[in-house]
């Protein structure tokens, strides 16, 4: 039997890197629930490119705020 | 009286200013006429001010107090449905990601280093600025403007929610699009450039 609901549609599936990357973004906005944490954190010790990219969204904040403060 | 505020200061500062305007408000027209308030506005107090520094940072606080005015009238007329003209922009997404949402090899994230990190008077860093609002103004308009609403202005998530007429879970998609991007164009235009 199909269920013909389709999900909202997006090329990609909603889990592994892609998903890591949206609550990597998440978590610069609002906590995390435990879940949704344990499940980034697990992914960054095994995957440096994710790792990278959270290091580089804290960073992505950081110069953000040094360019609003910056002397203009 | 001496004035620090002279017609060559506001020529300097106003293409700024209308950068910045025009990241907020797509409507260019908008965008000038925001820019002309708040400097009309900043002059006529420009006695108050020492030295052209103060009173630049001080017309970029009212300029942002007049985007948010502007986008507060604004929204009650424009439809919802145009606040999200860039909601399905899967092209950065492909980009970046394969079928199965794993990084693709060749535009996968690699660790920003403290390249950016300089004095503010150095003449690198202000090359740096330069690309960060390069960065900037080629987000899709509602990503930028909530990103800067969020990072720059740093007004809290209901507020913006509120403003752009957004449900919470859009204001997350949003900014999430518009990191992806900034990270991949400042890894592309700074960090991974050889020179």
């Amino acid at each position: 039997m199909m269920n013909d609901k389709k999900p909202p549609s997006s090329p990609i599936k909603d889990r592994h890197c892609y998903r890591v990357s949206r609550l990597v973004s998440l978590s610069q906005d609002q906590s995390l629930s435990f879940g949704q944490m344990v499940y980034m954190q697990s992914h960054l010790m095994m995957c440096r490119n994710c790792r990278d990219f959270s290091k580089n969204i804290d960073k992505l904040g950081q110069m953000m705020k040094a360019y609003k403060n910056r002397k203009r | 009286m001496e004035r620090a505020i002279d017609e060559q200061f506001v020529r300097t500062i106003y293409p700024t200013l209308i950068a910045f305007a025009r990241t907020q408000l797509k409507d260019s027209t908008r965008a000038e006429d925001v820019v002309q308030n708040a400097l009309m506005s900043a002059m006529q107090h420009q006695d108050k001010f020492q030295g052209q520094s103060a009173f630049k940072t001080w017309v970029f606080a009212i300029l942002k107090n007049k985007i948010v005015d502007e986008l507060r009238v604004c929204n009650k007329y424009v439809a919802v449905g145009d606040c999200f003209e860039d909601e399905n922009d899967d092209l950065v997404l492909t980009t970046l990601f394969n079928e199965s949402g794993a990084w693709h090899t060749d535009t996968e994230p690699t660790a920003f280093d403290n390249s950016w990190l300089m004095d503010h008077d150095d003449l690198e860093s202000q090359e740096f600025w330069q690309v960060l609002e390069t960065c900037l103004e080629n987000l899709p308009a509602e990503q930028a403007k909530v990103f800067l609403m969020k990072e720059y202005m740093e007004l809290d998530t209901d507020e913006i929610c509120q403003q752009c007429g957004i449900s919470s879970q859009n204001f997350y998609v949003l900014m999430h699009r518009a990191r992806l991007r900034l990270q991949y164009c400042l890894k592309l235009h700074w960090f991974d450039d050889e020179i």
